[in-house]
C-alpha cells in the first residue's frame, strides 16, 4: 500500500496546479521528477525510499528541527561539565574549535542526505552494502539512539521529581514512564511531529534558558566571579575539545535523517552549521559560565530561585522532548531497514520498551544506568569512523569514478546494490581501533580528539584501499541485489 | 489561478497581526530599557524578547507582503508565525517571575500582557495560514 500523507499530497497538487497556471513554485526539473516518482513507501516516513519532492521542506524548517534536537538539557550539562575543567578563556576556545569540527563533519554528511534524499541507513546501503547498512545502522543509531532515549527519559523523571518532589505523579519512576510515552507520540507521527514540536519550542526554550542563565549568574555572585574562576578539575585544551566534539559527533553523522527532507542539497549543511556555530556555542558557554558562578549546572535551581517555576517545567519537559523524540525516530529508522514492520509500529515498540526500562530504573532503589552509559560512550568511540567512510565514498571515490555529484547514490527501480563493500568495513574497523588507542600512540590521542582520529583514519584507509583496488580491476563489492519499487531486494517484498 | 485581489485580501490579516506583534515588541524593549536601566539582568531579558518579537514579526510582514502566491504567503506565515508565538510564550513566563520585575510588578504585568497579545496574534497568523492559505502546520 502506498503511504503518502494525504493532506501534504493535496498541498502539493495545489502547488502543482498553480505551477501549471503560471505561478512558478518549483523548478521544471523538480516537477518532472515528481511525475516520475516510482516508489511505494510501505514502511512509512520514507524509510526505504527517497523522499518525494512534495514532502520536502524549507531551509527554515530543517534549521528548526535540528535546533529542536540541540535545544536540550544534555547540551547544557555538557557545557556545565566543561565549566568544571577549564577557565572561561579555555572553555570558549574549546567550544568554538569543537563546534567548527562538528560543523565540518555534520555539514559534509548532511549534504549527502540532501543530495540522495535518503536516510542515513538508506545511504549506507550504497556505501557499506546491503548487509553493512543493517550492521552499521544498528551500531550507529539502532542501539545508541534507543539507549539515549531510555537514559534521557529516566533523566526527565529525575528532573520532574526535583521540581515537585511531593507530587506522586512526579515520582522518578512514574514521571519516567509518562514522559517516555509523551515523547513517543511525536516520534510516532514521524518527521512532521518532530517539526511541529520544534516550531513550538525553540524560541521559548532559548528565552527561558537565557533567563535561567542570568538568574544563576546573579545568585552565584555576578559576572565578576567568572573572571577570577579557578577550575577545580583542570584539564588540557585538547581534552576539552574532545569533549565538545564527542558530545554531538554521533548527531553529526546521522544528519541525513533530517537533511533528506531538504529542498536543496545544501540546505541541510547550512542549517546544521548555523545551529551548531550559533546556538550550540551559546548554550555551551552559557552553561559553563553558570557552573562557574554556582558550582554546578543548576538551571532548574536558578530558575526556581528567580520565580521562574513554570519556565523550569517548560525547559524540563520540552527540552527533553524535542531531543528524545528524535532519538527514538532515528533508532526506529535504522531498525526498519531490515525489520519488516511499519515504522510507526516500530516507534511504538521501541518507545514503550525504553519507557519501561527508564521506569524500572527509577523504581529500583539504588539502580543506576552507569554501566549502560559507559557502553554507549564506548560505542561513541567506534561510531565516527562510519561517517569517515561515508564522506570518503561520496566526495572522493564517487568523484574518482566520474559520477556527477547530483547523481551519487541516486535510486531507481531495478538498481543493483552491493551486499558487502569490504574495504568500507575494513576502513571502519581500523578507524575505530585507532580511536580506541589500539593502533595509535597515546601521545597522539592526547592532542587530537579520539573521535576525529577515528573519522580521519577511516577516511584515509578507505581511499587507500578502494581507489588502487578499483584501478587494479579488483572489485571492492561482494554480491549484488536488485531493488524493487518498495526499496527492498527483488525477492524480499513484505507489505 | 489565484486572483491578485483575492491574494491581496488574504494577506491583510497576517500583515496586520504581525504589525501588532511588532508594536508589542517595541513596547517591551522601551519598558525594559527605561524601567530597568539599573538592573542589567532584567534589562537584557526585556530587550532580548522584545527584539525577537520585532524581528520575527517584521520577517512575517515582509515575507507575506512579498509573496506572489498563496503557498508562499502561507509558508512565511507558518515559519515566522510560530516564532512570534513561541517568543511570546517564553516572554510571558519570564515577566511574571519576581526576579525580572525587581520591585516593579506593574511593568512586569504590562510586559506579560504585551507578550500575551503577541501569542494571540502569532496564533492567528498560524491559523490563517492553515485555514485560508491552505498550508500544513509545518512547511
Amino acid at each position: 500500500m502506498e503511504h503518502v500523507n494525504t493532506k501534504t499530497r493535496t498541498f502539493f497538487k495545489e502547488t502543482y496546479k498553480e505551477f501549471e497556471e503560471g505561478e512558478l513554485l518549483m523548478s521544471s526539473e523538480e516537477v518532472k521528477s515528481t511525475e516520475a516518482y516510482p516508489w511505494k513507501d510501505i514502511r512509512g516516513d520514507y524509510v526505504l525510499v527517497p523522499v518525494p519532492p512534495w514532502e520536502r521542506r524549507t531551509l527554515m524548517n530543517i534549521f528548526l528541527v535540528y535546533t529542536g534536537v540541540l535545544s536540550c538539557l544534555a547540551v547544557l550539562w555538557g557545557g556545565g561539565a566543561l565549566g568544571m575543567q577549564g577557565s572561561l578563556y579555555d572553555v570558549t576556545v574549546a567550544t568554538v574549535v569543537g563546534d567548527i569540527i562538528l560543523t565540518v563533519i555534520g555539514g559534509l554528511v548532511a549534504y549527502i542526505g540532501g543530495t540522495a534524499h535518503q536516510s542515513t541507513y538508506g545511504i549506507m546501503r550504497h556505501i557499506y552494502g546491503w548487509y553493512g547498512s543493517w550492521i552499521f545502522g544498528v551500531l550507529l543509531s539502532g542501539i545508541p539512539a534507543w539507549g539515549w532515549f531510555a537514559y534521557e527519559t529516566w533523566l526527565f523523571g529525575v528532573m520532574i521529581h526535583d521540581l515537585a518532589p511531593q507530587n506522586p505523579i512526579c515520582d522518578i519512576a512514574w514521571a519516567s514512564l509518562w514522559g517516555g510515552l509523551l515523547m513517543t507520540t511525536t516520534a510516532y507521527v514521524g518527521y512532521a511531529g518532530l517539526a511541529f514540536l520544534s516550531y513550538f519550542t525553540v524560541p521559548a526554550f532559548f528565552v527561558l534558558v537565557t533567563a535561567g542563565f542570568f538568574a544563576g549568574i546573579h545568585f552565584g555572585g555576578g559576572f565578576e566571579k567568572l573572571w577570577s574562576f579557578v577550575p577545580p578539575q583542570p584539564v588540557g585544551l585538547s581534552v576539552l575539545i574532545t569533549q565538545v566534539v564527542g558530545l554531538y559527533v554521533c548527531g553529526a553523522i546521522i544528519t541525513p535523517d533530517i537533511a533528506r527532507f531538504a529542498r536543496k542539497a545544501w540546505h541541510g549543511s547550512v542549517a546544521w552549521g548555523v545551529q551548531i556555530m550559533v546556538l550550540m556555542t551559546y548554550y555551551m558557554i552559557a552553561a559553563s559560565m553558570l557552573t562557574m558562578a554556582m558550582g554546578g549546572t543548576y538551571f532548574s535551581k536558578a530558575m526556581l530561585m528567580a520565580g521562574l517555576g513554570l519556565g523550569a517545567y517548560f525547559v524540563a519537559i520540552f527540552g527533553q522532548w524535542t531531543t528524545n523524540d528524535n532519538n527514538l525516530y532515528s533508532s526506529a529508522l535504522s531498525w526498519d531497514v531490515f525489520i519488516p514492520v511499519k515504522k510507526r509500529i516500530l516507534v511504538l515498540i521501541l518507545g514503550i520498551l525504553g519507557s519501561i526500562y527508564a521506569w524500572y530504573t527509577g523504581l529500583t532503589a539504588g539502580a543506576s544506568m552507569q554501566p549502560f552509559i559507559q557502553f554507549l560512550v564506548w560505542l561513541g568511540t567506534w561510531l565516527p569512523p562510519i561517517g569517515g567512510v561515508m564522506i570518503a565514498d561520496f566526495y572522493v571515490f564517487q568523484a574518482y569514478k566520474g559520477v556527477p555529484r547530483s547523481e551519487r547514490y541516486k535510486m531507481w527501480v531495478g538498481k543493483e546494490i552491493p551486499l558487502v563493500n569490504w574495504p568500507a568495513w575494513l576502513a571502519m574497523v581500523i578507524g575505530g581501533a585507532c580511536a580506541q588507542g589500539w593502533l595509535m600512540p597515546a601521545s597522539v590521542l592526547q592532542v587530537i580528539p579520539a573521535s576525529v582520529i577515528g573519522l580521519v583514519m577511516a577516511f584515509i584507509v578507505y581511499i587507500i584501499l578502494a581507489i588502487p583496488l578499483d584501478k587494479a580491476g579488483v572489485s571492492i563489492y561482494i554480491g549484488k541485489i536488485k531493488i524493487n519499487e518498495y526499496g527492498l531486494p527483488v525477492k524480499e517484498v513484505s507489505k | 489561478m489565484v486572483a491578485q485581489e483575492d491574494l491581496k485580501s488574504l494577506k491583510k490579516l497576517p500583515i496586520a497581526s504581525s504589525i501588532i506583534a511588532l508594536v508589542m515588541g517595541i513596547i517591551i524593549i522601551i519598558m525594559g530599557v527605561t524601567a530597568f536601566s539599573g538592573f542589567i539582568y532584567s534589562e537584557i531579558m526585556y530587550v532580548i524578547v522584545g527584539l525577537m518579537l520585532v524581528i520575527f514579526s517584521a520577517l512575517t510582514a515582509i515575507g507575506v507582503s512579498r509573496a506572489s502566491t498563496k503557498v508562499k504567503a502561507g509558508e512565511a506565515c507558518i515559519t515566522f508565525g510560530w516564532w512570534v508565538f513561541s517568543a511570546g510564550v517564553g516572554g510571558i513566563m519570564v515577566y511574571v517571575a519576581p526576579f525580572f520585575t525587581q520591585g516593579a510588578p506593574t511593568i512586569g504585568v504590562i510586559a506579560a500582557i504585551a507578550s500575551g497579545i503577541s501569542i494571540i496574534f502569532g496564533l492567528l497568523i498560524i491559523i490563517h495560514a492553515k485555514t485560508k492559505l491552505g498550508v500544513p502546520l509545518t512547511v
